[in-house]
């Protein structure tokens, strides 16, 4: 074997390395994305999503629809050729509804995620770095409003602001970024004391600059897997909020309200009004949640091989 | 008074006749079953629209079903009690705290004379306690009366004050014995107009136990300020107003506020003393903010029957569904089927319920916001109106949405059930605008718009011509409105989605729907809008239901639709419409009272002073089938839990 051979750190058949078994060596994101689809629900969670992005944004392309104007003379229908999965209780085509849904779910969603982590990532890296009397103002700060249950608050601005997509968007982002505000706190006040962060500071280098090219770009890890979860929790939290009627005025809708609307008509019968809504605000949810385990997996390195 | 259906919707009309004929034909044939006492009735109250007020005085916001016929007046009985238990509109002696009143000096003289009933606390219910009553009103509805905290309205309001109409038609009132008083008019009144309408707005309170300022301070008579009454400059005939109202600290408007703000502060219902002294066949024992309402019997109630249930139980939902399913669990002794469950109707009866729609003497609609700067101008056209109404598929809503119960409004007066003499030979033939989204557009065309639609119509020819968009409107102008509506009820959303959907489909008016708890709608809606004092935050507000007339029993619509009445939402104001409001109330005979009636009705059904919704049941009723004294209920929707017992 010679020094040039390429596969020289592969370990020898029958004989391990000093130090454990070990792997070929690559760039950090091959192998990130090695351990992400080595997992086999995550895959699977990506194809839901990718899947509901294409029946929701792509869909209605395809299959055409009348969601703007209802028509009760053909309310209630039950699932047929020309309906598939049916009409609702004012006469809109419940595929079409249900793409629709899927539309503003996932929007608020994500947009809502990006929200929460955006605000999250600079106020708990703030935080973190500052340390003292900031640190511990901003962090009692967090700590008060995770105090207030995650529904009440949610319900509280739903009720003060008037719903739209873009205030649903809103009132869930400044919920939910808390909780990466804690996480990347956390990491930071790790990071702050590391050697390179050190060096920059003994250099001259600005606050600024540790914050946003030395603090930040080391707590993507974290910031990513959140990421996925508050995805999960957005269109949970938008569910939630139009299933308690608090969701965007119709003729906008959601899969929340689709499923409020199809549960008010549990006892007549009315099934294609209530499973495929209820089913999609499942699938992507749990989808998101086998991404997220996924990246977590991939991006921890005490979990990742090496 | 307004209220929320619980299902879909409410109202029927029936004079006493009709209204016996339709029991009849109900056949109610009925056996006497053995009962015994004791026991919790469960009534189940509608979808987000709890009890939220006690003082029987309510000002506009609070004036609904729900706080004064389905909780306050069980516990305060007025003075006259309308409505019996074979659902009747009419005077009910035998259930009202005084006797028919008599009238004298060509109608200008009602003499009051009151039975010798007692309040909870053993006192005795005097005319005193009346007078107290008339003092706080005339001093809560004085419009010279100065504002009481931020309302720019003189004291906390009362929601049947009508402006000329009572008290300020009444020149002095007096006690003449312990037990009787005296009312001087400043004028000769139709005598029905002023039992039904005028009388019928007082519910005589415990004045030597709630005429006090402050809840550390003594009780006094502080009400009497009001008593000396003085003539408004330039009225005619004199209407006349308390020379001393009292401020918000002070004086019968202080004591009216005092009682107001304590109404207001409903986490202490059950532990206010307050609360305890009543006249009505119950009590209050328990009390949530969240509308969860206990009532014991008055161990001292005065009136007959007594009652012999144990407790009446009031629960809240947040939606008919959530009602729907604590019935279908058998945990509410008195609920209703909402309209999208009919078809459970079948199986709840196997299990144990009797079904039973209840209907009332009312009408639905919802108002248009006059007031409104932007909008109001618009909606103040009658081209537009109609055209509105003409969009609004009351039909097909009956059919698709009210689960066929209801009939199609076609003016203020209930035309349901068929032959109510009340309504005119117009209003009873058929809708005058009937469904005609061709026409709406022709409407609109004719008048200066470029119609769009699938969008938004816009102003093209302002001006005030026949053929221009009318005063006030701006070329450019958008038919787009704001419509607010109640939650929790499906039927409802169900009509509002599809009118928007049509509105904006044929004849480009954008409709931008949003929903809010009953309480909050009819708080935004009945806010003293007027035109002195305009609303900008809507333009259209729907509580789910309209008006039941009560306490303006006889149907002539002043309390709503009068200028300056309390519960006209969107202050509409027509000298035309005025004009024939007050000849009802002047009326001098039965012949003349309705030829007058009709006048104003046939004029309002052309008018569209408000949009007409389906009139239905108040609810669909299931009640188990072991209560009994349930077989008629209240046709202005009040209760009667003193005639319940199990069998």
């Amino acid at each position: 074997m010679s020094a040039a051979d390429p596969t020289a750190n592969l370990p020898v058949a029958g004989a391990l390395p000093e130090g454990g078994e070990g792997y070929r060596s690559g760039s950090m994101w091959r192998l990130i994305l090695s351990v992400f689809f080595e997992n086999r629900l995550a895959i699977v969670g990506l194809g839901i999503i990718l899947f509901m992005l294409l029946f929701s944004f792509v869909g209605p392309f395809i299959y055409r629809t009348q969601q703007v104007f209802n028509n009760p003379n053909i309310a209630h229908l039950a699932p047929s050729l020309a309906h598939p999965l049916g009409t609702d209780q004012v006469g809109y085509d419940n595929l079409g509804r249900l793409m629709l849904g899927g539309q503003s779910s996932l929007e608020v969603g994500f947009a809502a995620a990006i929200i929460a982590v955006l605000v999250g990532v600079i106020w708990g890296a703030v935080s973190g770095l500052a340390g003292g009397i900031i640190d511990t103002v901003m962090m009692r700060i967090v700590d008060a409003l995770l105090a207030i249950p995650f529904l009440v608050a949610l319900i509280l601005l739903g009720a003060i602001f008037t719903t739209s997509t873009l205030e649903l968007i809103v009132v869930i982002g400044l919920v939910a970024w808390l909780v990466p505000a804690r996480l990347v706190r956390g990491e930071t006040l790790s990071l702050r004391v590391r050697e390179y962060v050190q060096a920059v500071r003994v250099m001259g280098g600005s606050t600024r600059r540790v914050l946003f090219r030395h603090i930040i770009p080391n707590t993507v890890g974290v910031i990513v897997v959140n990421a996925t979860f508050q995805v999960a929790d957005a269109i949970i939290a938008v569910a939630t909020l139009s299933f308690l009627g608090i969701g965007v005025p119709p003729p906008a809708t959601n899969w929340g309200g689709e499923l409020s609307n199809g549960l008010s008509y549990i006892y007549a019968g009315y099934w294609w009004l209530i499973y495929p809504a209820g089913l999609a605000i499942v699938l992507t949810v749990v989808a998101f949640n086998f991404v997220g385990d996924a990246l977590r997996d991939a991006l921890e390195v005490r979990l990742q091989r090496r | 008074m307004r209220h929320i259906p619980k299902l879909s919707f409410w109202r029927m009309a029936g004079v006493a006749a009709v209204a016996a004929l339709f029991v009849a034909a109900c056949g109610s044939t009925t056996t006497t079953p053995k009962t015994t006492s004791g026991g919790t009735v469960t009534f189940a109250e509608g979808p987000s629209a709890p009890p939220s007020y006690i003082f029987p005085m309510a000002s506009g916001t609070y004036f609904s079903v729900t706080n004064l016929s389905d909780f306050s007046q069980l516990m305060y009985v007025p003075l006259y009690w309308f409505g019996n238990t074979s659902s009747q509109p009419v005077f009910n002696s035998a259930l009202s705290i005084g006797n028919q009143p008599t009238f004298s000096d060509n109608n200008t003289v009602v003499n009051i004379t009151l039975k010798h009933w007692e309040w909870s606390n053993g006192q005795p219910i005097t005319s005193k306690d009346v007078i107290f009553w008339l003092n706080m009103l005339s001093a809560a509805t004085d419009p010279n009366a100065p504002a009481v905290g931020s309302s720019s309205a003189p004291g906390p309001g009362w929601g049947a004050a009508v402006p000329g109409a009572f008290p300020q038609n009444v020149v002095s009132y007096s006690s003449t014995g312990e037990y009787s008083l005296t009312m001087k008019l400043n004028s000769s009144y139709n005598p029905t107009w002023f039992l039904y309408n005028e009388l019928s707005q007082i519910t005589p309170l415990p004045q030597a136990s709630w005429d006090e300022l402050s809840s550390s301070g003594p009780v006094g008579s502080y009400d009497a300020t009001a008593e000396a009454r003085v003539a408004l400059p330039n009225t005619s005939p004199a209407e006349y107003v308390p020379s001393d109202p009292g401020t918000g600290t002070s004086g019968a408007l202080g004591v009216a506020q005092f009682l107001n703000s304590q109404s207001q502060t409903l986490g202490t219902y059950q532990t206010n003393p307050l609360w305890q002294v009543v006249s009505g066949p119950f009590v209050l024992k328990s009390y949530t903010t969240a509308g969860y309402v206990k009532m014991v019997p008055n161990k001292n109630y005065s009136g007959s029957p007594k009652p012999t249930i144990s407790a009446f139980v009031e629960e809240p939902f947040t939606s008919d569904t959530s009602e729907f399913n604590a019935l279908k669990a058998g945990s509410l002794t008195i609920g209703y089927i909402p309209t999208q469950d009919i078809t459970q109707k079948a199986l709840l009866e196997k299990s144990g319920y009797t079904f039973n729609p209840w209907y009332d003497f009312g009408f639905v609609y919802f108002p248009y916001n006059f007031t409104e700067p932007t909008t109001g101008p618009i909606m103040q056209q009658l081209y537009f109106r109609q055209a509105f109404q003409s969009l609004v598929n009351q039909q097909q809503y009956i059919k698709d949405f009210l689960a066929g119960y209801g009939v199609p409004t076609n003016g203020p007066v209930p035309t349901y059930p068929p032959g109510n003499p009340d309504a005119s030979p117009l209003e009873s033939k058929g809708m005058v605008y009937p469904y005609d989204p061709t026409k709406a557009v022709s409407l609109l065309r004719a008048h200066g718009w470029t119609v769009n639609p699938g969008g938004v119509s816009t102003c093209t020819k302002p001006g005030t011509a026949s053929d221009e968009c009318g005063k006030g409107i701006a070329s450019g102008a958008q038919l787009s409105f704001r419509l607010l509506y109640a939650q929790g009820a499906v039927a409802l959303t169900n009509e509002m989605e599809a009118l928007q959907s049509t509105a904006e489909q044929v004849a480009g008016i954008k409709l931008t729907l949003s929903t809010a708890p009953f309480q909050q709608v009819i708080g935004t809606a009945f806010n003293g809008c007027t035109f002195s004092t305009p609303c900008s935050g809507w333009d259209m507000a729907n509580w789910g239901g309209g008006w039941v007339y009560s306490p303006d029993y006889f149907p002539t619509g002043g309390e709503i639709l009068a200028t300056g009445a309390s519960s006209n939402a969107g202050d509409y104001s027509i000298p035309t419409n005025d004009h024939n409001i007050q000849a009802t109330h002047t009326a001098p005979n039965q012949t003349a009272e309705l030829k007058a009636l009709f006048t104003y009705e046939d004029y309002l059904a052309q008018q569209l002073p408000v949009v007409y919704m389906p009139s239905g049941p108040y609810q669909l009723t299931m009640y188990k089938s072991n209560l009994n004294g349930l077989t008629h209920q209240g046709i202005f929707d009040e209760l009667y839990p003193q005639y319940y017992s199990f069998s």
